[in-house]
This record gives C-alpha cells, sequence and structure tokens, in this order.
C-alpha cells in the first residue's frame, strides 16, 4: 500500500531537473563560437551511465547509516585480500611461479581449454608456452615457432642482451611478435588467442600472432541486397570487417583505434574515422561512451548502440547501422564516425540524420534518373506503411464522403458479411501479417518458400471466403507489408511498423482529426531528437546549407561539400568543376586547329 | 508498482477505443441515399421521395460474385427534410445518410409556389453536397425517383453523372449545381435556372403518317414531347427559368441552347438549319463556342443597352446538297445563314425572358463593373429593369473543317446525272 | 529564467506566418464580408501595412534594449509594478487567444467532420497535443513549424488553383464594396489580425540580435499579408458577397465544392488533415508564449509544471462561451477589436516612455 501511494505521489510532484546541462551539443567552430554561446555546455553527459554517477552523488551528501557504514568497512577488509597490489601483476622471473600463476588464473586442471607446452628453448632454457586450442593457427606453431626454438644452435650467437628480446628479433620467424611484462596483460592475449612464451629467468613473456580459428567467408550481405554495387558484406571478424574498409580507403589518415568494451567478456571494438575530416568533437565523445560502458557483457553493435545512444524512449534509431563495407566507407568519408564490434556483421555510424536512413548504396552506383525515382518509390512506401490502416480505418468509419459512390456500395455489400467492427479487422489483419513475418524468419528453408506463398494466398483468400475480413483490407495490408519492406534501414522499419498501430488507434478514435494530431504528436518528438549533437531533421529543420542529397539527389557533380551539420573540419568534397574532362576536351580541339 | 498502475491506465484506454466512440459508424450503418424528391406533399407541407439501394446479397453465395444491386425508393410527407429523414428512419434499419445524393428532383408545381423555404434548409447540414443538382420535373417527383432505374448500367451514380454530362455535347439543356442555383437565389447579378425533366409517354412517336415540310430543328421540343421509342423512361431536355425562388417559365431545346451561348457556357452541339439553296435539304454543323461572348453595356438615360456578340466555330458534319459548300465560294454564305438562324433563336430567347422579366443570362454580372459600391448597385436594382433592357445581338460563325470529304459529287443514275 | 534554444531568420519568419495565416481558415472571412462586402483581398493589405507600421515601432523598441525580451523591457522601461501588469495583460490576451480559437476550431470540427463527439474531447486532444509541446521546448517548436509550412502552403496553393474553375472577375465588383471609408477603418481596426507578430519580442532573446528580428518580422508580415490577400481573393472571385456572407467557413465551403469530373469529387477530408495540422502547430506556438511570458514574468526556471495547469485553464477559457454565436458575434468579435491595444499600443506605450524617461538597455557582451 505505502508502495502504491509512493508511486502515484512520485508521478504526481514536481521533479527538479537533475541534469542542468543540455546534453552533448555540437557546436559550429570554436573560434566563432566560443565568446557567444553563453548557455552552451561542451562536454554533456552520456545517457546510461549518468545515474550511477548520481546516484552517487546523491548517496554523497546524505547522512550515513549504520549499515552502510559497516558494509564500508567490510569492504575495506576484503579488498586487501581480493585484490592484488600492482607488483603481483608484474611477471616473475621464475618460471615455476610463472606456471603456477597462469594454471590458478585459468583455473586448470578444470579448464580443458588452454594448453601449456613446456619445453627447452635450444635445449638449454626451460620455457612453456600457453594458448588457447582452437584460436591458434596450429600450421604456424609447427612449423615456424617449435622447430626454430626448440633447434639446437638458438643460443649461439646470444650476447649481453636480455634473452627475450634476442629470441624476438632473430629466433622467432612469425609476422607479428610483442612482449609484455604483466599477468593481466598475457591473460588476456591469451584469451584473444595469441600464445604465450614464458622464459626462465626473463620478466617478460612474448605474444606471439598466431591465431587461427574458423570464421566466416566474405559473402553477399544478407539483410542489404542491391542489384547494382558491390556484393561483399562483413563478417563477424573484426580484422577481416577493417581490412575491407581498408580496401576502398587507401588513406594514411584512416585511424582505427581499438577498445574493450564489456567488463566480463572483453569484447573488441574499433572505431574508425578519417583525421582531418570528422569532427574531434564528435570523435571524441564517442569515445568517451564507449569506455563508460559499465556492463558485464556487451557483444555487438546492438547491444553497443542501446549504450551509446542518445535517447533510449524515442522510436527512431538515432545512430545508422550498416552491413556493406562500401556504405561504410561512404559514411567515414562524409565525416561520420564509425564502430565496428566483434561478433556481428554490422557497422555502426554516428552521427545520422532522418534523412540519412533512407539512403542506399543503389542510390550512388545507378544512375541520377535513377537514383532519383528510387528515392521517392523508397519515401511512398513509408508513407503507405505508417499511414494507410490508420486512414483505411478513418476513411470507412468517420469520411465516408471521399470514397467514390460506387466503391462505397461495393464495401458496404461485402462487409455486410462480415460480424466485425473495422477495427478489429484491422487489428487481426495487421497482427496476423506480423506473425507470419516473425515466423518467417525462423521457418527452415526446405518449406521456407511455401509459407510465402500459404500466407499470402490462402491465408488472405480464405479469411475473405470465411467473412472474417472484407477484401479491400486484404490490399490495404499487403500494401502497407510491402510499403514496410522498401524501407532500407531495419531498426526504422521495426519503428514504422509500431507507429502503425499507433495511427490506427488515433484514426479509430477521432479519425482524420486523431491522424492528424498524431502526426503531430510524432513530429514534435522526432524534431526534438538529437543524434550526437545533430539535430535530428537537418537539413530540413533547422536549415543549414543546401545539402543535394536530402531526398531527391541530384547528379553527382552538383555534391561539392560535405553535410553542414556534421560541422566538420573539411568541408570541400569535389573541385570547383569536378567534371573536369569537359574543359580539357575544349582545349585539345582549340590545339589541334592551332596545329595543323 | 508503478508497472501495474500504468498497466491498468493502458488497459482502461484501450478498452475505451475497442468501443465504438462516439461518431464512428461503420460503414454498413448507413443508408445512402441516390436521390433525394421534393414534391408537394398532401398529408403534410412536402412530400420528400428518397432512393435507396438495397445491399442484400441475392443469389451467388458469400464472397462470390455480388449480384447487381437493386434499389427502392420511399415517400414519406414531412413539413421539412430532417423530420421525413426522422421518419423515414422508424421503418429502416439504418441511418440515411445523403453525402452522396447527386440529384434534387423538385415537381414543377413545387417549383412554381417556391422553393425558397427548403433549398434554404437542406444546404445547412453537413451531408449535403453543394455539387448536387437541381433538377427540375414535369410531374411528380416521386414517379421520377420511382423510375430512375437506368437502362445502359447499374452503377447507379455513374449513370446519374453521366445524364448531367450529356449537356456538354448537345447543349439542348443547362446543368446546375445546387451551388450554382443557392447563390443566384440570393445574388444581385441573375436569376437562376435549372434543367427539365420530364416523362415521355412515347406518344409523340407516330407510327404512320408524313414528316412537317416545314423546318423543324431538333431542339424544338419541349421536355416530355420528344418524338421517340425506348429508352430511359424520363428524358432531360429544356430549362425552366426562375424568378427568384419561384419557376415562371420553360425554355425548348433550342432557346437551352441560345441561353448556354449566351452565358458562355456552350461546349458543342449538332445545329441543324434548312439548306438555303434547296429548302427541303438539310445541313447540320457540328457547333463550338470559339471564346465567351464579348458583352458591353452602357447605360442611356438610366436604362441599360446591352450590346452582346457571339463566337462560334464549327465542323460540317451533313451536307445533303450537291452545292460546294466546303469552298471558299460558297463557306461564307453558309456562314450567315447560320449566323442568321442563331441570331434569330437568341433574340427570341432574349424576348421570351425579357418578357418574364428574368435576366438568366447574367448581363448583370458585366453591368456592376460600371458601379462603385454596393449601395449604388443595390439602389439601381439591375433584376428589376430587364424588361427595359434593349439588347442587340450579333453571331460571328467560322466554318473550320469539312470533316473527311472535302467535296459530294453528285450520285448516277441511269437516266443521266441528277441536276 | 527558462533556457530557450536559439533559432535563426527562416524558422522565426516559419513560426511566425503559420501563426498568422492559419487565420484564413477560421470563420472571419465570411464574417467582414457582412461590413466590407466584395473588397476583403485589400482590406487585409491594409491591415497588414498598418501591422508593418506598428512593427516598425515596436522594432524600434528592442533595438534599444538589445537582447531582451518584452517582459524585461516592459520592466525596464515602465518599473516593476506596471510592467508586470503590461505583461500580464499580454498573457492573458495570448491565453484567450488559445481559448477562444480553440473554441471555434473545435465548433466548426463539430459542425462539419465530428458531430456527434463531445467538445471537451476535441478542445482536450488539441491542448494536450500543444502542451507537449512546452516539454520538448522552444526549438522544437520553431523546426517543426520550418517542417510544416511547406507541405501546408503547397496544399494551400493546390486548393486555390484548383478552385479557378469557379472563378468569376464578376464577384470583386462592385469594386469598392460598402464604401472606401468603411473598407479602410476596418483594415486599420483589423491589424490585430497580424499581432501574432508580438511572439518574436517574446522570443527576442533566442533570436540572434536585432537585425535579425528586422529581418524576420518584416518578411513575415509582408509574406503573410501576401499569403491571406490571395486568399480572400480566391475566396471573393468563387462566392459573390451576397453568398459569403452566410458562410460559416469560406474555406472548407471551397473544397467541398471542388469537382473535376466523376472521380475528383468531396475530396475535403484532405483539406481537414492540412488544416488540423496547421492549427495544431498553431496553437502550441500560442500556447508556449502564454507558458513563457507567465514562466519570464513570475522568473521561474523551468517551464515545466507550469504547463498542465496552464493547459487546464485554456481548457476551462475554451469551454466559457455557451454556443457558437456568442464565440463569433462577442469573443472573436473581442479579440479582434481589443487585441490591437495589448499587442500593438502597449508597446509603442512603453517606447514613448522609454524615449522620456532614457531608458536604455546595455549592449550585451557577444552572446
Amino acid at each position: 500500500m505505502p508502495g502504491f501511494l509512493k508511486t502515484i505521489t512520485d508521478m504526481l510532484t514536481y521533479k527538479e531537473l537533475k541534469n542542468k546541462e543540455r546534453g552533448f551539443e555540437l557546436l559550429e567552430d570554436e573560434a566563432q563560437s566560443a565568446p557567444q554561446q553563453s548557455n552552451a555546455q561542451q562536454q554533456g553527459s552520456s545517457g546510461q551511465q549518468n545515474s550511477t554517477q548520481s546516484k552517487k552523488n546523491k548517496s554523497s551528501r546524505h547522512p550515513l547509516t549504520v549499515e552502510e557504514w559497516n558494509g564500508g568497512r567490510k569492504a575495506e577488509n576484503t579488498e586487501d585480500v581480493c585484490q592484488a597490489p600492482d607488483n603481483t601483476d608484474i611477471i616473475s622471473t621464475e618460471l615455476q611461479a610463472n606456471l603456477e600463476v597462469i594454471r590458478q588464473k585459468f583455473l586448470m586442471p578444470k579448464n580443458r581449454d588452454i594448453i601449456i607446452r613446456e619445453f627447452k628453448i635450444g635445449r638449454k632454457i626451460k620455457a612453456f608456452m600457453a594458448y588457447i586450442d582452437g584460436m591458434t593457427d596450429k600450421q604456424t606453431l609447427n612449423l615456424s615457432i617449435l622447430p626454430q626454438l626448440m633447434s639446437r644452435d638458438v643460443f649461439e650467437e646470444l650476447g649481453e642482451e636480455c634473452p627475450a628480446d634476442y629470441l624476438m628479433e632473430n629466433i622467432l620467424a612469425v609476422h607479428d611478435v610483442r612482449k609484455t611484462n604483466k599477468y593481466s596483460d598475457a591473460v588476456m592475449q591469451i584469451l584473444n588467442g595469441l600464445s604465450a612464451l614464458f622464459l626462465e629467468g626473463s620478466g617478460e613473456c612474448i605474444l606471439i600472432e598466431a591465431r587461427g580459428f574458423e570464421k566466416r567467408n566474405v559473402e553477399a550481405p544478407k539483410t542489404e541486397k542491391i542489384v547494382k554495387g558491390s556484393q561483399e558484406g562483413f563478417t563477424e571478424n573484426l580484422r577481416t570487417n577493417v581490412a575491407l574498409i581498408r580496401r576502398i580507403i587507401k588513406n594514411e589518415n584512416l585511424v582505427t583505434e581499438m577498445l574493450s568494451v564489456g567488463n566480463t567478456n572483453h569484447s573488441n571494438c574499433a572505431v574508425m574515422y578519417m583525421e582531418g575530416i570528422a569532427n574531434p568533437k564528435v570523435i571524441q565523445e564517442i569515445k568517451k561512451r564507449l569506455e563508460r560502458i559499465d556492463a558485464a557483457f556487451v557483444l555487438g553493435d546492438g547491444m553497443i548502440e542501446q549504450f551509446i545512444e542518445d535517447n533510449s524512449f524515442m522510436l527512431f534509431p538515432q545512430i545508422a547501422s550498416t552491413e556493406r563495407p562500401d556504405r561504410t566507407a561512404s559514411f567515414i568519408m562524409e565525416g561520420q564516425v564509425v564502430i565496428i564490434a566483434e561478433g556481428t556483421p554490422f557497422a555502426l555510424a554516428a552521427p545520422v540524420t532522418f534523412f540519412g536512413l533512407f539512403h542506399t548504396s543503389e542510390d550512388t552506383f545507378v544512375r541520377w534518373p535513377g537514383g532519383v525515382f528510387l528515392r521517392l518509390i523508397r519515401i511512398f512506401g513509408l508513407f503507405c506503411a505508417t499511414f494507410l490502416p490508420g486512414l483505411y480505418v478513418a476513411l470507412t468509419l468517420y469520411h465516408i464522403e471521399m470514397i467514390p459512390t460506387e466503391l462505397l456500395i461495393s464495401v458496404a455489400k461485402a462487409k455486410e458479411l462480415v460480424p466485425f467492427p473495422t477495427l478489429l479487422e484491422v487489428l487481426i489483419m495487421e497482427i496476423a501479417f506480423e506473425l507470419i513475418r516473425e515466423g518467417g524468419i525462423r521457418v527452415p528453408s526446405v518449406i521456407g518458400q511455401t509459407l510465402g506463398i500459404v500466407g499470402a494466398l490462402i491465408l488472405g483468400q480464405a479469411a475473405v471466403t470465411a467473412g472474417l475480413v472484407s477484401p479491400l483490407l486484404v490490399i490495404v495490408v499487403s500494401i502497407t507489408g510491402l510499403g514496410s519492406f522498401a524501407i532500407p534501414n531495419y531498426t526504422l522499419a521495426i519503428a514504422i511498423r509500431i507507429e502503425r498501430f499507433l495511427f490506427i488507434f488515433a484514426g479509430a478514435v477521432l479519425g482524420f482529426y486523431g491522424i492528424s494530431l498524431m502526426a503531430v504528436l510524432l513530429i514534435y518528438f522526432a524534431c526534438s531528437m538529437k543524434s550526437f549533437g545533430v539535430p535530428y531533421f537537418v537539413p530540413v529543420a533547422p536549415k543549414t546549407k543546401v545539402n543535394r542529397d536530402v531526398v531527391f539527389r541530384y547528379p553527382i557533380w552538383t555534391q561539392k561539400e560535405r553535410p553542414d551539420a556534421l560541422n566538420t573540419p573539411n568541408r570541400k568534397r569535389q573541385g570547383d568543376n569536378p567534371k573536369h574532362w569537359i574543359s580539357e576536351d575544349s582545349e585539345e580541339e582549340t590545339d589541334k586547329g592551332g596545329n595543323t | 508498482m508503478r508497472r501495474l498502475v500504468s498497466v491498468v491506465l493502458l488497459l482502461v484506454f484501450i478498452i475505451s477505443l475497442l468501443t465504438a466512440c462516439w461518431d464512428a459508424r461503420e460503414i454498413d450503418e448507413w443508408s445512402y441515399v441516390y436521390i433525394i424528391g421534393v414534391d408537394k406533399g398532401v398529408g403534410n407541407a412536402l412530400r420528400f421521395t428518397f432512393q435507396l439501394p438495397s445491399l442484400k446479397h441475392e443469389g451467388a453465395g458469400a464472397g462470390g460474385q455480388l449480384g447487381a444491386t437493386s434499389q427502392y425508393t420511399t415517400s414519406i410527407d414531412a413539413p421539412t427534410m430532417y423530420a421525413g429523414v426522422n421518419i423515414a428512419e422508424s421503418f429502416t434499419s439504418r441511418r440515411l445518410n445523403y453525402m452522396h445524393t447527386k440529384y434534387i428532383v423538385i415537381s414543377e408545381d413545387l417549383a412554381r409556389e417556391g422553393v425558397e423555404r427548403f433549398i434554404n434548409s437542406m444546404v445547412r447540414s453537413r451531408q449535403i453536397r453543394r455539387i448536387a443538382h437541381i433538377i427540375i420535373v414535369k410531374g411528380k417527383a416521386s414517379k421520377f425517383v420511382e423510375e430512375f432505374k437506368p437502362l445502359l448500367t447499374s452503377a447507379i451514380s455513374k449513370a446519374q453523372e453521366g445524364f448531367m454530362d450529356m449537356h456538354l455535347d448537345t447543349g439542348l439543356f443547362i446543368n446546375t449545381s445546387y451551388q450554382d442555383f443557392f447563390r443566384d437565389l440570393k445574388t444581385t447579378y441573375r436569376m437562376p435556372a435549372a434543367p427539365l425533366a420530364a416523362f415521355n409517354d412515347f406518344s409523340n412517336y407516330r407510327t404512320s403518317g408524313n414528316p412537317p415540310e416545314e423546318f423543324k430543328s431538333e431542339g424544338d421540343y419541349y421536355a416530355g414531347e420528344l418524338p421517340r421509342s425506348g429508352g430511359n423512361k424520363f428524358e432531360f431536355f429544356g430549362t425552366a427559368l426562375f424568378n427568384g425562388d419561384k419557376m415562371v417559365g420553360e425554355l425548348n431545346g433550342d432557346e437551352s441552347r441560345a441561353l448556354l451561348m449566351l452565358r458562355g457556357e456552350f461546349n458543342r452541339g449538332s445545329i441543324s438549319i434548312a439548306d438555303p439553296k434547296d429548302k427541303e435539304l438539310r445541313i447540320t454543323i457540328d457547333t463550338k463556342a470559339q471564346k465567351k461572348p464579348d458583352i458591353k453595356i452602357d447605360f442611356h438615360e438610366g436604362k441599360p443597352v446591352v450590346n452582346v456578340k457571339i463566337f462560334l466555330e464549327g465542323d460540317i458534319q451533313n451536307l445533303q446538297s450537291l452545292t460546294e459548300y466546303e469552298s471558299l465560294e460558297f463557306k461564307p454564305v453558309l456562314e450567315e445563314v447560320f449566323e442568321v438562324y442563331i441570331k434569330g433563336i437568341i433574340d427570341k430567347t432574349i424576348d421570351k425572358c425579357k418578357n418574364l422579366n428574368v435576366d438568366v443570362f447574367g448581363f448583370g454580372e458585366k453591368a456592376v463593373m460600371h458601379f462603385l459600391t454596393i449601395q449604388e448597385w443595390e439602389e439601381y436594382n439591375w433584376l428589376s429593369r430587364f424588361k427595359d433592357a434593349e439588347v442587340n445581338t450579333e453571331v460571328e460563325f467560322a466554318i473550320r473543317r469539312t470533316g473527311t470529304l472535302l467535296k459530294t459529287n453528285p450520285t448516277r443514275y441511269s437516266e443521266g446525272e441528277k441536276k | 529564467m527558462i533556457k530557450e534554444g536559439k533559432f535563426g531568420v527562416y524558422e522565426a519568419v516559419c513560426l511566425v506566418i503559420i501563426a498568422i495565416c492559419n487565420k484564413i481558415f477560421s470563420t472571419t472571412p465570411g464574417y467582414i464580408t457582412r461590413t466590407i462586402g466584395t473588397t476583403g483581398w485589400y482590406m487585409t493589405l491594409i491591415s497588414c501595412t498598418t501591422a508593418i507600421t506598428f512593427f516598425a515601432l515596436i522594432y524600434l523598441l528592442l533595438k534599444r534594449f538589445p537582447g531582451k525580451n518584452i517582459v524585461e523591457i516592459y520592466d525596464a522601461s515602465l518599473g516593476r509594478v506596471v510592467g508586470f501588469v503590461f505583461s500580464f495583460l499580454l498573457m492573458v490576451s495570448f491565453l484567450s487567444s488559445v481559448g477562444i480559437y480553440s473554441r471555434e476550431f473545435t465548433e466548426i470540427m463539430k459542425t462539419y467532420a465530428l458531430p456527434a463527439t463531445p467538445p471537451s474531447v476535441i478542445i482536450g486532444a488539441l491542448i494536450f497535443t500543444a502542451s507537449v509541446a512546452v516539454f520538448l521546448g522552444l526549438e522544437t517548436i520553431a523546426r517543426v513549424a520550418k517542417l510544416a509550412l511547406f507541405p501546408a502552403l503547397l496544399g494551400y496553393f493546390l486548393i486555390l488553383v484548383f478552385s479557378s474553375e469557379y472563378f468569376e472577375l464578376h464577384n470583386l465588383f462592385p469594386i469598392l464594396g460598402y464604401g472606401l471609408d468603411k473598407t479602410v477603418i476596418t483594415g486599420i481596426l483589423r491589424a490585430s489580425a497580424y499581432d501574432e507578430v508580438i511572439i518574436l519580442a517574446v522570443f527576442a532573446g533566442s533570436l540572434q540580435g536585432a537585425g535579425h528580428i528586422k529581418k524576420a518580422g518584416f518578411t513575415s508580415l509582408l509574406l503573410s499579408g501576401f499569403i491571406i490577400s490571395l486568399g480572400l481573393l480566391c475566396f471573393s472571385l468563387v462566392f459573390e458577397y451576397t453568398n459569403i456572407q452566410e458562410i460559416t467557413i469560406v474555406a472548407y465551403i471551397l473544397t467541398r465544392s471542388l469537382k473535376y469530373g466523376t472521380f475528383f469529387q468531396r475530396l475535403d477530408p484532405i483539406f481537414l488533415l492540412l488544416w488540423i495540422i496547421t492549427t495544431t502547430i498553431y496553437i502550441s506556438i500560442l500556447f508556449y508564449t502564454t507558458v513563457s511570458i507567465y514562466c519570464k514574468l513570475f522568473r521561474l526556471q523551468d517551464a515545466r509544471p507550469v504547463a498542465i495547469p496552464m493547459a487546464v485553464l485554456a481548457v476551462s477559457v475554451a469551454i466559457i462561451p455557451k454556443d457558437f454565436s456568442s464565440v463569433l458575434s462577442v469573443y472573436v468579435e473581442g479579440i479582434r477589436t481589443y487585441g490591437n491595444i495589448t499587442f500593438f499600443i502597449m508597446p509603442v506605450i512603453a517606447l514613448i516612455i522609454a524615449v522620456i524617461r532614457k531608458k536604455k538597455g546595455e549592449p550585451e557582451c557577444a552572446d
């Protein structure tokens, strides 16, 4: 009972804004803006992680209770035992000690994944190599590393230097070796698949890059198919993905920074951007948000997106995700920052605007009239997917004057036999359609083909014959479904599918009035969104410099500047006369004329 | 706890949505009125007749081919239309909806008494559309509504529009929408006019006898007199003239054409005359308006002087004589004959209207440009001055094309060429 | 002071145009024809000119106190008490505009589209949507106004173009209507149709500098004058003066009469969509202005708790009139007649007194 009252009072009383800051703002060049903006904040607080900080702030102001005081003292005591002080992280020079530490850290002999291969280097120095079975390339180990290390004349020319250095420079014929003197680093790299070589008498361990595990080949992208363009898509392996992008952008300024996210699963995550084109503040903000993710398990770009996005409760996505390297490369060249995570074949790009979610690579690869036409079809698909069922409900319930008389009579006749009210009819059909969609993903491919036919034809036809729905509704629902398939971005398509239901309810309650009010509400929420400091509906609202690629795509040689809203340091994309061959031709002709 | 409260609120919200909201009416809760007929009532002030479609499924099973729509009509005596609708709803299972009403048919005797009462009241409803057509019918409007079963199609509304669109092809009757009629009732510029419909009992279709010797044009009939057999029982022909809200006169087909020409709304029509050289032969020209007529108005001691010039053009459709009217030599002759003929009809029409003192032509629209303020204009009261007006008409006719023949050669007989 | 974002000239112009031009869809075009007859289209140009002269004076006032909004200016030039009274009157005018326009809109919706729905539902939904805008901030409203203006204008011009089949030039004659004197006097008195331009003064802190205010104000007044005049011209061309006096909403009846062949008829619900969206944005703008003046008046930091009580107040104001006739003849007429005083005359008084008392604002360090 007191919980109930508290909930009600919580909802009704006024709470002061905890965040006095306005979130991350992407401003114009500092030279212009610094003295002018009086209420601008340079670094806002990130979205999700503020709660822990503010909780700490809050609790530090209250007087401590006895339990808290006791709890704090207990934590101090246990800290002494659990947390290893700094100097136990350094690798010892005794091989046996190292072996014990490694065995203990990996919970051996319980844990069968780790292999420890003990041997003598050059028949003289004791050493052992630790690696994870299944993540190393056995060929490399067997042919390039162990034979070299075990041969008799390894230490013939060993001078005063450290044996580890000698080995790295002269003996280990592998393409990538490093050394480290910390246990935590060595353990981390073993988990990443490297092989760690410990020597007797050396306080350092050599990390050998001999990785080889089963991974998927580069295949055509499964979710973003286009007709005229490259058919390579990302895979789950981070190195492959980054290499795919490097093959497209061959520029020394393309930077890849590696971060580790996830407290327990330590997943790797690459942040790629072009130095000199991407706005440094955006880069900083993204890195800051990634580093401050405080979760145990983070895998793949989907979870990362949910942790770092500005506003989780809005329906529209604020970060774009793509499966294609060519599209990712174009994002990088626009000035956006790309995040690639291990484990999923997708890349994230931020910041993104609403209109950017409609672009596919096909628009760029196809000639200009084709590009414009495809865009228009997609936008028409968007309208159909959002509004059509709602409009149908509003039209038939409230505004029958708009329907041509003959169509109205035939619809009325067909509806004589249907027992359900229109709203229920529409909901049944829409939910059935969503079920078909969701089930169709998991259907085994053997009967996958037939499900499409079954779902569409028989279900629709049977429903009409049984008198459950009217035939006009089947057409409306199928056009809606097709329209939602035309939306290129999957997250946006899901958002549109949800919104559709909102419009259906709004149309059923108040007709066109309800639909208009709901549309205005949605536009309000969408216009108040910002994606990493860039307002969501730029360049339409607010107005920035003309961008020739928003809805209509102007010919490629007119797009001379990068989008204004991203505030990139380098704005020019093309020279003043990108079709330079035009003036060259005329020069040649006059030359010829002069010569002959 | 918070979740529970939110869920309860959400459920309440959704449940309130799924019940029918105040204004939501399913399509099958309405009955759509096609035609409204208004008569003088016997049991009460007015008699209203509604034609409604019946949405029964006849024959074929559910979901199969839907049968043709049949209509049924009902007539009610009531003081106003809304009262009539209420009475009608006590014996129909659905509410009446007249958003799709295309015809509002008024009987002639009611029109002669005055239509103001119900025209003013019907437009106040949000369901009546101002693009509906107003039709005056000779006889009983209820009979018209009952007999309105178009023979060519079962799509009633298409047929309704189709009937009214025929005036664009022939010019033998005018087309008045509710908006036009309602405006002309109140306006100071001109008087209203409406198309006439009538029943044809096919009695003019004599099975024996000789055709008349004198030239009788195709428009020289009043509604209901067309010499025909077969087809729909009713026909649209001619115009009803109104003084304010009372019907005062009637125009036949030719005069309706003249009215349309003077209003600038004449689209096309096939006009026939007697051949000037041989009075037994006929010439027909497919006439169109070149441009809007040129109307100039002057005032002479307070009396208006109207100078009208009408521009027509045509293509020759039918030449029965051998005279080469297509040549440059004879074409002006033909044009002049046409001009005289059409001027004759126009003058006749204008005189008829002057005698009735109704300016249905809209000369007032041009006259108003001579006045500066509304008070002056309303003091002058153009509508009462039309009978004193002096109207000078002029027709300019140009024959443009001659069809697919350039010349008609004579028929050859065994006795030699016919002279 | 509540935190309001910044927006530029383009968005300010869009805001003001939506705020002013929404009136073309109300009952006013038909109602004023009783006094002026056929001359609506140039009477509104006279109103526009009057409004421009008043705005020039207001601009002078704003230039005198750079960077301050009208509440602060009233305080500075007239003193705390009188300034408070003036600002309060301004807020009351905006609130009554919101309430009475919502009521007018609701009555029209009930007449034409939703006859059986209780009016409180319609008003409530409208003001609820408007109050959401307060939670989202001024920048959002400016962006939405910009986004919505172009489709709205496009739809508006399409309607005018499609109705050209009914244009009759003679409907404009007699050219002077009921007399030139009546036209001019009504024009000057009705300059209150353009009084929403004062929102530029209320949000003067968000527009960067007096130059922006000048550009925004004059551009929006000229454009709205053109749009309203064009609309009234088309109305007069289609309906003549005896007819137009009878009609409740001229624009809606115009769309109802459009007919192109058998198929393109009865297409007025599309117009309804357009009209409801612009009305909602209009009410949001005015509602936000009311809340903003209130917060500035009482030096509140956060506008969000004010929104819901102010919405309740607006709904109550909307429900005050008993029936539609009193809405038209008493309340709307009252606002149009006395709107001049609060929106135009009061800033001019403040300007005169500021000049007399030699009050000037300090030029702010580049903001």
